[in-house]
């Protein structure tokens, strides 16, 4: 690598390292060896291309998400960790039931798989479309859709407080249904 | 709940955590630069490669795996272990004060947890005696690295202030506090959160820091924290720090992937002025020191597997002996005139500094977590009284080794408990003269090693 892409590597890292590691500290359920390790990995392939990268936070990241993917591929065969959290990491100001739905979504949100994970933060934090999604983790949109409605029926599992699916749902159903059914 | 609903509180709960205490470490682009260089040497070897690179040359796969070559005869057990007068057998009983680990001086131990940047523990007793509480926060790996004349060098938090986007900006202050009391004497701003065994150390007559900046090492008078004198080096030269004797030494390469050469430069610790003692070819990475030497590593020739180690005395003497790699190491230490080195598959080695050779290849005794596992196993503690090197696993296990033959010779388990959140570090091991004191997370349990028994 050249002394001025040594230097530029250098100084993005020190701008950006912060943004990026609360991404993976998400990406990771709140561990944060783990995220700083996905961090490494992902900087370290960057550093080996830098000057061949156009965007270089843009790449780090899609680096950060399929490893999460690859990781799981790699280690499904295994449990998943479970990675306690501390309450009040979850609470922010608000109080009551509020908080203690997320406290109890917090600590679900660790118990997905890593892909499911990956989806969940691509989703609800990046707040991207499918599609975008897809095009990251470098899988077909439906599997995307598939991920993103077993990640959440399984936090309705793991937090009864999220209930059962609702009467919207129940609705959509029934607007599928066969019409002699229906009657 | 409808679905719309459910991902609402999702999205809720991703933004409600408080991410604005997570701050990349400052010397994040160096660890990524050197853990790339080694990750190279190791994949060249066939080993597979995922561990964090928290220190240097924690990748590195030393050893042989050969049978044990026993350069001594096999002896008896180690002399019987003592307990310190007033000593009795403790766990933790300081939450929040050790998590993020301790130093042993004296029948102290002087630690640093989420509550406290600086905490002093009866080292007989378990017990809290002073703390100086975190500046808003306290997380990470760092904790106190030194004492001396009564005075406990840690690091804090620079500020509890937000910046004012929201984030928090935090910043790391070097700390000296008395021992006696726990009252904070001074702090020095340091340019990076690097708060490793690089970023300050006692040197003859000062503390020798890191600041102001990222290639400024200057050294503080330890009552008053004033300057005394400064060194600074080119921008594209990264210098690596050790002590020799109360000496500073730098360890200077052209930041680069692949630097050619190491100048190695002597610093007088009154006046701070340089003397280049050796040039070494290639990059070579600090493993640690061995009496009045530093003790280094680097690759050898194209042979990636191949690597030399080198030792090179205060006058800058050196003798080379090659090495092997063999995958990635779990923990490894320089104790006395050997590299101690355990292997993720669990073998325990000792290579004599002085000859090169591998002294005895062992099973360690202890779980050694899988290389995707973050915290590894505690760097090993070495009782020269005794005669044995102690090893400790964050499952609990303890195992001791004749230093000399790699024998087994006393094993127990401990419950440590599971460590905190956010303190998922590798647990620390503690020799309290012949007492040991073993660290996962925030339990800490004395305990003394009845060998032979």
């Amino acid at each position: 690598m050249e002394a001025s892409s040594h230097d530029e590597f250098r100084e993005f890292v020190q701008m950006r390292s912060t943004a990026l590691l609360r991404l993976a500290v998400l990406l990771t359920g709140g561990d944060r060896y783990a995220a700083e390790d996905l961090l490494q990995i992902a900087l370290m392939k960057a550093y080996g291309r830098w000057g061949r990268i156009e965007q270089h936070e843009a790449y780090i990241r899609q680096v950060m998400y399929r490893q999460q993917v690859n990781r799981w591929r790699l280690q499904r065969h295994r449990a998943e960790t479970t990675v306690p959290v501390l309450p009040e990491e979850a609470t922010g100001a608000g109080a009551g039931a509020d908080a203690e739905l997320r406290i109890a979504l917090w600590a679900a949100l660790g118990r997905l798989t890593k892909r499911q994970r990956a989806v969940v933060v691509l989703r609800y934090f990046e707040d991207l479309p499918e599609a975008e999604v897809a095009a990251l983790l470098g899988c077909p949109v439906g599997t995307v859709r598939s991920t993103a409605h077993r990640s959440l029926a399984k936090l309705r599992l793991l937090v009864p407080e999220l209930g059962p699916e609702g009467p919207k749902e129940r609705i959509q159903s029934l607007s599928y249904t066969p019409k002699e059914v229906q009657r | 709940m409808t679905t719309e609903r459910v991902e609402e509180k999702v999205r809720q709960t991703l933004h409600a955590v408080a991410l604005d205490r997570v701050r990349a470490p400052g010397d994040l682009a160096e660890k990524v630069v050197r853990r790339r260089s080694r990750r190279r040497f190791s994949q060249a070897a066939g080993t597979a490669v995922a561990v964090a690179a928290i220190s240097v040359g924690a990748v590195f796969g030393f050893g042989d795996t050969g049978t044990a070559r026993h350069e001594r005869p096999v002896r008896p057990a180690a002399s019987p272990a003592t307990p310190p007068e007033g000593w009795k057998p403790w766990q933790s009983s300081s939450p929040d004060a050790d998590e993020r680990g301790c130093v042993v001086d004296g029948a102290a131990l002087y630690c640093s947890g989420s509550k406290y940047d600086a905490a002093k523990i009866d080292a007989n007793t378990g017990k809290r005696l002073w703390g100086v509480e975190v500046n808003r926060e306290g997380d990470g790996n760092d904790h106190p690295f030194a004492v001396r004349d009564g005075v406990v060098y840690a690091y804090r938090n620079h500020t509890a202030e937000n910046l004012p986007n929201g984030d928090y900006s935090g910043g790391t202050d070097l700390m000296a506090v008395n021992a006696g009391t726990g009252k904070v004497l001074w702090t020095v701003k340091m340019p990076q959160d690097d708060r490793t065994d690089q970023a300050a150390m006692l040197i003859d007559g000062a503390v020798l820091a890191n600041t102001p900046s990222v290639r400024t090492m200057s050294a503080l008078d330890p009552l008053t924290g004033k300057e005394k004198w400064h060194q600074t080096w080119a921008k594209g030269i990264v210098c690596q720090r050790a002590v020799l004797s109360a000496v500073p030494y730098l360890l200077c390469t052209p930041d680069v992937e692949s630097p050619g050469y190491t100048e190695i430069l002597r610093l007088d610790p009154v006046t701070g002025s340089t003397t280049k003692v050796a040039t070494l070819p290639g990059g070579q990475q600090l493993v640690g020191t061995s009496g009045d030497r530093i003790v280094l590593i680097a690759a050898a020739g194209g042979d990636r597997k191949d690597m030399r180690l080198t030792t090179v005395s205060g006058s800058g003497e050196h003798a080379s002996h090659p090495y092997r790699v063999d995958g990635p190491l779990a923990t490894f230490d320089v104790v006395g005139e050997r590299l101690i080195t355990v292997s993720r598959q669990g073998k325990a080695s000792a290579h004599s500094l002085t000859t090169g050779e591998t002294l005895w290849t062992r099973p360690v005794g202890v779980k050694v977590p899988t290389v995707d596992t973050m915290p590894g196993i505690a760097t090993p503690v070495a009782s020269a009284k005794q005669g044995v090197v102690y090893f400790f696993s964050p499952n609990g296990d303890l195992s001791g080794l004749d230093l000399h033959t790699g024998e087994q010779v006393w094993r127990t388990h401990v419950d440590t408990g599971k460590p905190r959140p956010g303190f998922g570090g590798s647990p620390q091991l503690l020799l309290y003269d012949d007492v040991l004191v073993a660290r996962n997370g925030s339990k800490m349990v004395s305990l003394l090693p009845r060998i032979g028994d």
